[in-house]
């Protein structure tokens, strides 16, 4: 497959001739990372294919009033946070259950997830980021496992860069503590 | 790279352990996964592109619509031909003849205007001999 830069498979999207094809290369090129994202937020494998799903869909549909005012990855990634923020609200709602449920399922899911392989103590990891606050965890994840630059954060949650370093610093504490009290 | 390395120093003044682990994806996907994600959103646009959805719009209303239509048809064709229940009884011979509802053939209409023909034969000999013989009403309350 063809690598070509953002801006080129966008000038390719919005001629109707080659748009599915630019459209398969943009999915081609950041699935996986949008994937990861997804599934560390929803945890099951089926969750996140259906996340993935609604959010390559609704990039579609708005792909050709992007503005480029950002770059197009930091636009796919708002939108995988925000399916992924809707969907776990969606659950909540779905099963009149409180937030503080809906993380100790997740955990429960990752625990008997065929497609989970960590040990005890990355287990033991997951579990405590499980714990945190929804934002924090998009934080966190954002940070530790994308090692994406807080300016980065800034622009896909719109949050300051300021409140994304306390809030990332909440959240390593947090975790810190669950594993040393567990 | 830069940035990796300050991710680290960071997780190492933040707190020791984190920066310990090691930073592994243990999630995993079924086989072929992500070969077949760019098809899956393929087909799934194009069951959301606006002409397939103004088929299934179509097909959604078309359907029924012909459905209610066609059964209307046969409903009142369906009645048209139900013989009505105010037709004389020669219309409705006529009719059951005609078209053919039951099979009448020569023989049986023979037979059944003989018996009617007998039967009133009958009749017509007992008045013949009530005539000649002078026998009438008062005769035979005398008689009986």
């Amino acid at each position: 497959m063809e690598h070509y830069d953002d801006d080129k498979l966008l000038t390719m999207f919005r001629d109707e001739n080659s748009r599915n094809y630019a459209y398969n290369l943009i999915v081609s090129k950041y699935q996986q990372k949008l994937y990861w994202h997804i599934r560390r937020m929803v945890i099951s494998h089926d969750d996140a294919d259906d996340v993935l799903q609604n959010t390559l869909i609704k990039a579609w549909k708005g792909l050709l009033n992007f503005k480029e005012e950002a770059q197009l990855f930091t636009w796919l990634y708002r939108i995988a946070t925000n399916e992924s923020i809707t969907f776990l609200n969606k659950k909540r709602k779905r099963f009149f259950i409180p937030i503080v449920d809906v993380e100790h399922e997740l955990s429960e899911t990752l625990e008997s997830d065929e497609f989970y392989s960590g040990d005890e103590i990355q287990l033991k990891l997951q579990k405590a980021i499980l714990t945190l606050p929804e934002k924090q965890r998009l934080v966190f994840n954002m940070k530790y496992y994308d090692e994406m630059k807080y300016e980065e954060m800034s622009e896909i949650l719109k949050t300051s860069v300021g409140a994304l370093k306390a809030s990332y610093h909440h959240a390593v504490k947090k975790i810190e503590h669950f594993i040393k009290e567990d | 790279m830069e940035n990796k390395n300050n991710i680290l120093d960071n997780l190492e003044n933040e707190t020791p352990f984190l920066a310990q682990l090691k930073k592994e994806n243990h999630f995993s996907v079924p086989k072929n996964y992500f070969e077949n994600i760019p098809n899956t959103i393929n087909n799934r646009i194009v069951s959301h592109s606006p002409l397939h959805r103004f088929r299934k719009i179509s097909y959604r209303i078309v359907f029924p619509v012909l459905a209610i239509f066609v059964i209307s048809f046969l409903v009142v064709n369906f009645n048209a031909e139900q013989p009505k229940s105010e037709l004389s009884n020669e219309q409705i011979s006529e009719l059951l003849i005609d078209e053919n509802y039951i099979e009448i053939d020569d023989y049986i209409i023979y037979e059944t205007y003989s018996e009617i023909n007998e039967a009133e034969k009958e009749s017509e000999d007992y008045i013949d001999y009530l005539v000649e013989n002078d026998i009438n009403i008062n005769t035979i309350v005398e008689e009986l």
